[in-house]
């Protein structure tokens, strides 16, 4: 169970909506990922062609929307982008996302931390995308963001876990749930975040561009319990040198 | 784009002109016009909308009492998939 605001989430495997063929198979595959928390995006409309089924579906499926700030360069502009938000979804839930590079989409700390902390105030519950950085997830944390989003490498980037050694120094010193956000890649990525003691993933693209994306949604979400439990369970304590599994008594010389 | 046609000024020449600018764009409407009528007009879907007039966030209940003037900005956003 993710405990997220004093809410309770039954899956620890958050998925996105974008990048799907259509959405009955996002549909499909959100429905197989077992996810309740389900994010999705804003985007300026003209006309009635322009907007799609994904909110119809979510509905239906009667999860939480978590919306996005994606478009965001600054936090004034990801604050408006909230605002848009709660009043299109009436979720108090945001994802907060304020990237102005194109090119790696990685996130800005200082904006993000500047919206964290006015949405905050606003009554959001604020999951913040940042970096991997200890020091920043701590002043998200202290700001009273609901959890911390560091990335595992570039958004859409299937990269995995490429912040591996800064995850494991941020779920050491969080007090609030951390979610490994952006750049899974397999579902073994998700599975060794899990094991590290994340307290859930975020994966949108490593499903929706999947040959079988509802396939590999519960690919996904196999691994993310796998993870879960294995953390519980306590893994062994992993040496350089062999340790005998068997008596290594030398029977046949007696 | 124009939105109006002669056969409706026609019919309501009392009605003014007014141009917008939705979503960057510039339109010409009939005036008085609210902006729960722009919507319908539009056939734009209300459901997951949010509208900003004049860089100012209008919650739903209010679209219907909000007349638009000459030169208003009208900027309307729908829910979309995402990650």
């Amino acid at each position: 169970m993710l405990r997220l605001a004093n809410h309770h989430f039954s899956s620890r495997l958050l998925t996105g909506t974008g990048k799907f063929n259509s959405a009955t198979t996002m549909r499909d595959a959100i429905h197989a990922a077992g996810s309740d928390l389900v994010t999705l995006a804003m985007k300026r409309v003209i006309t009635a062609t322009q907007s799609d089924d994904t909110l119809t579906h979510l509905k239906k499926l009667g999860v939480t929307l978590l919306p996005n700030t994606s478009g965001a360069k600054t936090a004034e502009e990801a604050v408006f982008a909230a605002e848009l938000a709660f009043e299109a979804t009436g979720s108090q839930w945001i994802k907060l996302e304020i990237h102005p590079d194109q090119r790696y989409l990685l996130p800005d700390p200082i904006e993000t931390l500047k919206a964290a902390e006015i949405l905050v105030k606003k009554g959001f519950y604020v999951l913040p995308y940042c970096g991997a950085d200890p020091v920043l997830c701590k002043r998200l944390e202290e700001a009273g963001c609901a959890a911390v989003m560091p990335l595992g490498a570039p958004i859409g980037s299937n990269k995995g876990l490429q912040t591996k050694p800064f995850i494991r120094i941020i779920v050491e010193q969080a007090n609030v749930p951390v979610i490994v956000d952006a750049g899974i890649g397999r579902p073994s990525d998700a599975m060794a975040a899990m094991e590290l003691g994340v307290d859930a993933v975020l994966v949108n693209t490593a499903i929706a561009t999947a040959r079988n994306p509802v396939a590999m949604a519960e690919a996904f979400a196999c691994a993310v319990k796998t993870g879960r439990k294995a953390f519980e369970a306590g893994l062994g304590k992993s040496h350089y040198i062999g340790a005998a599994t068997s008596p290594l008594t030398s029977f046949l010389e007696s | 784009m124009n939105h109006t046609s002669d056969s409706h000024i026609s019919i309501e020449n009392s009605r003014q002109r007014i141009e917008l600018v939705v979503n960057g764009e510039n339109k010409t409407y009939l005036s008085p016009i609210t902006l729960l009528e722009l919507v319908m007009r539009d056939a734009l879907r209300q459901e997951g909308t949010a509208i900003a007039y004049n860089q100012s966030i209008v919650s739903r209940c209010q679209w219907s009492n909000t007349h638009l003037k000459d030169g208003d900005q009208i900027d309307i956003f729908t829910l979309v998939a995402g990650g």
